[in-house]
């Protein structure tokens, strides 16, 4: 039973969490027009449908609330109340005190609802007035039996427009039992079958490494089967992670409607591409810097009315948040028709913070000033509002898409409006890796860093200032040799010049094999030892007490039973530009 | 995998409701779970593809709602229709469902703990929806009212008639109530099982439809002749009389079979205040709420009605009724009311 109750408990909690974001989508939907039948006849019934699942589970709270919410939408729906924007002040309250009661089933937490609840139910009483006056069957009742309501509006649930967004339920008429065909699957039981899928592939490809040589013929077609099998299975396990993007697309409407009441503009937000799909995790990740890319959206870019309608916009801003897919990676693009980045005002505050020199400033093009804004400390508003927050948010989102491996760009036009393009990996667990052989050690860079592989001489390769400099495709781009890093790293020791240091000793003939990163504008050739293959690893992530290692996001094991260390590019080359940035040599090649 | 298990068709909106009510429905050995629909347009393709015996419907859905679902099923192949519902107030659109075929409406379950679940009788349900016979369902009679007069004895051997009634019991009584004639010179007293919430729109629908004046008992009323009382469903409601005029009360004690309002507790007040001088109809319905009641009237001296088997949507009260030597006489449904009058 206990099993059952806890399995009951999840159900419902998903089932809640879309309602909810299903009631502030239409409410947002209804205010602007307050007219929409449809909205209002689904919002009664998923408030209906809310409170009828919530006593079944003995929440009263939520079953009280979403019930005067349901009474509320109930007279709505027959127009005896004037839906003025007080109201809706109330709904929303007790929308977002609807929330709280949601959330607190997941963390215990005491959320007082009982104040709403009442006011609410004075609205709707107020409507009904009229109503019971009218109908002396209905006062009479009340004399007697107090514990009738003494309200009834009909109730003619006329067909709500909306679509239940439900996977298909099919028959099994032949199965003994059947069941829904929608199971609902915690996701750490996902990443608990993610995890023994990778340890699969592993294995397999350590069978492979070790069968290799041996007697092929006779095994080759074995071997291909399982392999063939297990990558099917893999790639099974990741598609049942993925989620559509209007999951969390869909969370927006309020986060808009909110950001624009405070900030006194007019703003509409569109979405587009929402079917999009992408591993449920990286979502997560992301959801916070979702929230607060759209309000600076709301915030920064959208201007007053009165400035839109001056430059000869309608006076109403629209956000886009689009999503599509491209081959391995998902693409967010946040567009508003704003303003669009100030970029003097950007330089002459990045020279204030001190963030770049007054070279920089002169030298600098729009859209490296433009990644200034992702600089810890960075504001350009020069009123801190509470939407927009007190920028300390953009080196967030930043860090955050780092984490994952994914990249920000953003791209403006003065007067036109800004648009940042968010290139996320679709997928957390598996990444396309290019092996690398560094003193005797296999090492893996994630592809979505490298730009290129290029073989130079060491005649083509310079000095400059504590560095090293290459020209490759006509820019001049850092080179370092990977060991050289690491011996300064452990040895902490290093002498001014120790990125030049494997440099000193090689011969100048020597053909080096460079890898090309690219990671924030920033590229960097890293010299290795020898390129070994491109391979798609189930990275996994370093456990304590080794999970503070820097350079290192995580590990795989090679079919050769080798442990393969990932280098975390982000880290690595913020490490090489702080060490270098006394001497500046690094970065100042890198900005040329 | 016996054949004879009754095949059940579930259809609700919410993936909660859906898991809580398979889990319930799957728990009885008897009824097979064939499917589960979301919405009432597939539900309604899953009945042509599954040939469920019983349907299990959710009322309040997006687009295709309950109301479509006994529609669509009563118009192609006539099956049972239960209605689960969570209005909290009266809903005109379960009583359209009711008159356009369904077989039953209950609310969907309060509480998950064992106890409850245990209690819940939607299982119950299922299994007399099975046995019901379909065509009396299939085809709601067109409403012909009743509006001509009677001429009745002058000094009448009858004083009250009692009604009690459940599953199938808003049809029967619509049915007697159409048929009565306008000017009834006795007071009518009915109980019919639904939730509380319910039965004022039971009793308003009925008066809107009748000449006869319909309500809702009130407590301390005393009875008129040519007005006809329904039992509210938040106590259990009795006849009393200090001496005087017999009047409305309430009681919270609860009966054994069923309880607000309890057709046991109407009858055996009845019995003690008028004797021999009242009739009782027990018509269709679930379980034997009303035979201990009826049996008492008729040791009173009352006369004591049972409907049929035919014509009841579920001969269980009835039935019990019958079985415990409490009926006087057995008639079907279509000859009650005039079968009242004669007995006058």
């Amino acid at each position: 039973m206990k099993n059952k109750e806890a399995e009951y408990r999840e159900i419902f909690l998903a089932e809640a969490l879309e309602n909810f974001e299903e009631i502030n989508r239409l409410l947002t939907q209804l205010e602007k027009n307050s007219q929409d039948k449809n909205a209002i006849n689904a919002l009664f019934r998923i408030t209906h449908t809310l409170k009828g699942n919530a006593s079944g589970m003995g929440y009263t709270g939520i079953a009280e609330l979403a019930h005067v919410l349901e009474d509320l939408f109930g007279v709505m729906r027959e127009g005896k109340i004037v839906v003025s924007a007080d109201i809706f002040v109330n709904i929303f309250k007790g929308v977002d005190v609807l929330g709280n009661l949601i959330d607190a089933i997941k963390e215990p937490k005491e959320v007082k609802y009982k104040g709403i609840k009442t006011k609410l139910e004075v609205s709707t009483r107020k409507a009904q007035a009229g109503e019971v006056a009218a109908s002396g069957f209905l006062e009479e009742k009340e004399n007697d039996e107090p514990q009738l309501s003494p309200y009834r509006p009909e109730q003619n649930p006329t067909q709500a427009s909306l679509s239940s967004d439900e996977a298909d339920v099919s028959g099994e008429a032949d199965t003994k039992l059947s069941f829904s065909d929608l199971v609902q699957v915690p996701v750490r039981k996902l990443d608990n079958l993610l995890n023994l899928v990778g340890e699969l592939i592993i294995e397999k490809d350590r069978i492979l490494a070790s069968q290799a040589g041996q007697d092929v013929r006779r095994s080759s077609n074995e071997f291909a089967r399982l392999s063939r099998i297990s990558s099917d299975l893999q790639y099974s396990v990741m598609d049942v992670r993925l989620v559509q993007v209007g999951f969390l697309f869909n969370k927006f409407h309020r986060v808009v409607r909110d950001a624009a009441s405070i900030e006194k503009k007019d703003v509409v937000l569109k979405l587009e591409g929402t079917d999009t799909e992408i591993d449920r995790n990286v979502l997560q990740v992301i959801s916070d810097s979702l929230i607060h890319l759209i309000r600076n959206a709301v915030g920064h870019g959208i201007e007053t009315p009165e400035q839109r309608t001056q430059s000869g916009k309608s006076p109403a801003g629209t956000v886009w948040l689009s999503a599509k897919n491209d081959t391995d990676a998902v693409i967010i693009e946040i567009r508003d028709d704003g303003k669009g980045l100030d970029y003097e005002r950007i330089k002459s505050k990045a020279l204030a913070k001190g963030l770049i020199t007054a070279d920089d400033a002169v030298r600098l093009n729009e859209q490296e000033l433009s990644m200034l804004i992702f600089e810890p400390g960075f504001s350009t508003m020069d009123q801190v509002t509470a939407i927009s927050g007190r920028g300390v948010g953009m080196d967030v989102v930043k860090k955050t898409l780092d984490s994952i491996g994914g990249t920000i760009k953003v791209i403006s036009e003065a007067g036109k409006g800004t648009t940042l393009v968010l290139n996320l990996p679709s997928s957390m667990a598996v990444k396309s890796c290019l092996l690398l052989e560094l003193g005797q050690e296999v090492y893996a860079i994630p592809l979505s860093y490298t730009e290129s592989v290029i073989s130079l001489y060491r005649a083509d390769i310079h000095r400059a200032g504590g560095g090293l400099v290459a020209t490759h495709l006509g820019k001049n781009i850092a080179v370092v040799f990977l060991r050289d890093v690491f011996a300064s790293a452990h040895e902490s020791t290093h002498g001014s010049n120790f990125l030049q240091h494997s440099f000193d000793q090689i011969h100048p003939e020597t053909r080096l094999e460079i890898v090309v990163v690219n990671f924030n504008n920033r590229v960097v050739g890293f010299v290795v030892d020898k390129l070994l293959q491109q391979k798609e690893i189930i990275e996994k992530p370093l456990m304590k007490p080794v999970d503070k290692i820097k350079f290192i996001s995580g590990v795989t094991i090679l079919g050769t039973g080798k442990v393969c260390l990932v280098l975390n590019i982000p880290n690595l080359l913020h490490y090489i530009f702080n060490i270098s940035a006394q001497g500046r040599a690094v970065k100042n090649i890198n900005l040329n | 995998m016996s054949t004879n298990r009754i095949r059940t068709l579930l259809i609700d909106d919410s993936p909660f409701m859906r898991k809580v009510i398979s889990d319930i429905i799957c728990s009885d050995a008897e009824i097979e779970l064939v499917g589960t629909a979301a919405n009432g347009k597939e539900g309604g393709e899953m009945v042509g593809k599954l040939q469920p015996d019983v349907v299990v419907t959710d009322m309040v859905m997006p687009e295709y709602d309950g109301m479509y679902v006994v529609r669509s099923i009563m118009m192609s192949r006539p099956i049972p229709v239960i209605l689960l519902s969570s209005l909290d107030k009266s809903n005109q659109r379960i009583f359209d469902a009711l008159k356009g075929g369904a077989f039953e409406f209950i609310d969907k379950p309060a509480d998950l703990d064992a106890e409850s679940i245990r209690n819940y009788r939607l299982l119950d349900l299922i299994k007399e929806a099975s046995r019901t016979d379909i065509s009396l369902l299939a085809e709601p009679e067109k409403p012909k009212v009743n509006s001509s007069s009677h001429t009745f004895s002058e000094v009448l051997r009858y004083e009250i008639a009692v009604i009690g009634a459940s599953t199938g019991g808003p049809g029967a009584i619509e049915s007697i109530i159409n048929n009565l004639p306008q000017n009834l010179q006795i007071p009518v007293v009915i109980a019919q099982h639904m939730p509380a919430r319910f039965l004022e729109t039971f009793a308003q629908r009925l008066n809107d439809h009748s000449p006869l004046n319909i309500r809702l008992a009130k407590k301390g009323e005393p009875l008129k002749a040519g007005i006809i009382y329904i039992a509210p469903g938040e106590q259990n409601m009795r006849i009393e009389c200090n001496g005087g005029e017999p009047y409305v009360g309430f009681t919270t004690k609860k009966f054994e079979e069923f309880n607000y309002p309890s057709v046991n507790c109407l009858f055996e007040s009845v019995a003690e205040v008028y004797k021999q001088k009242a009739i009782g109809v027990i018509l269709t319905g679930m379980g034997k709420d009303g035979t201990t009641g009826l049996k008492k009237m008729k040791q009173a001296g009352g006369y004591t009605i049972a409907q049929d088997e035919d014509s009841s949507i579920v001969y269980g009260m009835p039935k019990a009724a019958v079985e415990a030597g409490a009926v006087t006489q057995t008639v079907r449904l279509k000859e009650i009311p005039g079968f009242i009058i004669n007995c006058l």
